[in-house]
């Protein structure tokens, strides 16, 4: 293993330059030799990530060891380099971060790509530092088209080497995207607005505030709120709880979860708030909602992992 | 007036909620009864149907995204906004009911 201070130590780099060139070194002198993928078919245990866009993870040093859900069972994987970890919408991961590992993670939303470089030193209670970048222009075909084969390969467990070559492929398709000249880049504001959106997306299960984004992202606490209300007509915290009951709901649809482990998993301390909160969002209770959405009986493993987002009533 | 609605945006997280709230606001406000069906990420929600259709005097589209099910407002009218309609004036979209 080489050492892991140098990527964050004292740099000229802006972060979209340093991720091009970790991204790049990586590329040429690695293949992806593994690809874990996981599903939604287990709830998810508290702290895990779960977004409804997939995410693609590679450690470039150490062990990134997590646990992730594979046909009906909870497994604990060692990723190392030359591996990836791809995880569809709505399927789940929990890093455990016990040891010092240095990842790359590429975020595929709606709107943009949001790739980071994160150093975790182990042990639970060190910040990890990280870098960050985003392709706002959206995707262009070849990433778009990699990324749907990808999902496909996702659903049926495949990891021969269609799925290792894809997964090269898209994070080559990555790479070109990132270097490719901005074509009508949005307006900075928009930029920094769709990054926070992401970001809370991301972290919607941790105790994430304001104030902790505003730190996150180097700005004021009052420039995070003018942001959602010029640019999203609206308030941060009413973002975060439609975030955040969002994800409520497809966990009341799909696992058979009592309510304060749903409102513990959404980041409420207190099952009664979240009730509150979602009967103000929604117009019923949490319980009444689980019983007209029901998706799939309580023993059958949900299908998470299919690209489409669609209903599933 | 009996009015339809059905709000969709891209990522379907917020605005697409947000905006079906602020429809069904005002409508109430105004003496309109109003049925908003979401098209979010967690599907079609409040679903409209056959019936709340043909019932509906008005539909609207406050949409960013082609919406699942279009055919089924065949033969009504309807009037398709920007989401961002109605969420920055909500109020726009009734006047234009009216005339």
């Amino acid at each position: 293993m080489k050492g892991t201070s140098s990527h964050f130590g004292p740099r000229s780099q802006s972060p979209s330059q340093l991720i091009i060139h970790e991204l790049q070194e990586y590329l040429r002198k690695t293949r992806i030799r593994r690809v874990h993928f996981s599903d939604g078919s287990t709830a998810p245990p508290p702290l895990a990530y779960v977004t409804n866009f997939p995410r693609l993870s590679i450690p470039l040093t150490g062990c990134d060891r997590m646990q992730i859900a594979r046909s009906g069972r909870t497994d604990a994987i060692r990723p190392v380099r030359g591996h990836a970890v791809f995880v569809p919408d709505h399927a789940w991961n929990k890093p455990e971060w016990s040891e010092p590992v240095e990842v790359m993670t590429f975020l595929f939303g709606v709107k943009q790509i949001g790739i980071s470089l994160v150093q975790h030193k182990g042990g639970s209670h060190i910040q990890p530092l990280a870098v960050k970048a985003h392709v706002h222009s959206g995707y262009d075909v070849p990433t778009h088209s990699v990324l749907a084969a990808l999902m496909v390969l996702a659903t049926d467990h495949a990891s021969g080497a269609l799925a290792r070559l894809l997964t090269q492929s898209l994070l080559y398709a990555c790479l070109r995207l990132l270097k490719s000249p901005r074509k009508q880049a949005p307006r900075k504001a928009i930029r920094t607005y769709e990054s926070i959106c992401l970001y809370v997306q991301e972290n919607f299960h941790r105790p994430i505030t304001r104030e902790s984004i505003a730190g996150y992202f180097g700005l004021a606490p009052n420039h995070v709120s003018r942001l959602f209300r010029k640019e999203g007509f609206m308030r941060f915290n009413d973002y975060l709880n439609l975030v955040r009951i969002n994800r409520a709901k497809f966990m009341l649809q799909n696992y058979n979860m009592s309510l304060k482990e749903i409102a513990a998993g959404c980041c409420y301390s207190d099952a009664a708030y979240f009730c509150r909160v979602f009967k103000k969002v929604c117009k019923v209770t949490p319980t009444e909602y689980r019983a007209t959405h029901i998706a799939h009986a309580p023993e059958e493993p949900s299908k998470t992992s299919a690209m489409n987002v669609t209903s599933v009533q | 007036m009996k009015i339809v609605a059905v709000t969709a945006c891209p990522t379907g997280i917020a605005h697409t909620y947000m905006a079906a709230a602020r429809l069904e606001k005002i409508a109430k406000n105004l003496g309109h009864d109003i049925k908003v069906e979401t098209q979010g990420a967690m599907g079609i929600e409040n679903k409209l149907t056959e019936s709340d259709i043909r019932q509906a005097q008005i539909a609207i589209f406050a949409i960013d995204i082609e919406i699942e099910g279009r055919e089924r407002f065949n033969g009504v009218k309807v009037i398709q906004v920007p989401l961002q309609e109605a969420l920055k004036n909500p109020e726009g979209i009734f006047v234009k009911i009216q005339h």
